[in-house]
């Protein structure tokens, strides 16, 4: 089994914003395109945080 | 002269009692049914909601995500949150998890739900499950207001 940190992130960034966008879109298109936004928005705000983590720690 | 001709008319029916299945209240509580089932079933197996309302392809992408999310957190040797005594935090992340429904009653009766601390994968497993449950929390949500046609 592969113990990538960052793949279980990704795919729990995908799964939550694949569930969002079918729930809040009707349009097929605008349903992908809003979980798309979401899982780089998971994904970007965890980078974000993992280095300021990063400098800020002892 | 002679009067209107009555005979080749027949009489219209009376207006049906409120006994009929027709009326608003009947038809009030036949919809407040549909909706109580549809979310039943939301909870139950996480997209059959959506799928008894109609929304197929939406209730089949909840149902593979959802059912795929906590699956793989069992498969990650993540936990199942059941609730334990003396741990009063157990009882609102068993209520979370208890969100997808049946597989969370299976997973406890076959022992899937303890998992193993000592992998490396065991927080990202338990996270999966608990927030599996809780994305079927909303969807349940997203069934009520599908099957009262606001969406």
């Amino acid at each position: 089994m592969v113990n990538s940190h960052f793949l279980y992130l990704v795919l729990f960034a995908a799964a939550v914003g694949a569930v969002l966008g079918a729930m809040l879109r009707n349009d097929v298109r605008e349903a992908a395109r809003l979980a798309m936004w979401i899982t780089l928005s998971l994904v970007g705000t965890a980078l974000v945080l993992a280095w300021a983590m990063y400098f800020i720690s002892p | 002269m002679n009067g209107p001709d009555f005979s080749a008319h027949t009489p219209t029916p009376e207006p049906s009692s409120s006994a009929d299945s027709g009326t608003p209240e009947s038809a009030s509580a036949a919809d407040s049914l549909r909706v109580l089932v549809s979310c039943v079933l939301a909870w139950a197996i996480p997209g059959l909601g959506h799928i008894a309302s109609g929304r197929i392809g939406r209730g089949i992408v909840f149902a593979v995500i959802v059912l795929s999310l906590f699956l793989g957190g069992i498969l990650l040797e993540g936990k199942v949150y059941r609730p334990e005594p003396g741990e009063p935090l157990t009882y609102l992340a068993a209520v979370g998890a208890a969100g997808v429904g049946l597989p969370y009653v299976v997973a406890q009766k076959a022992g899937w739900n303890l998992g193993d601390i000592r992998s490396q994968s065991y927080e990202y497993g338990t996270t999966f499950t608990l927030v599996a449950g809780l994305l079927n929390l909303l969807i349940v949500l997203d069934a009520y207001d599908v099957a009262t046609g606001r969406r």
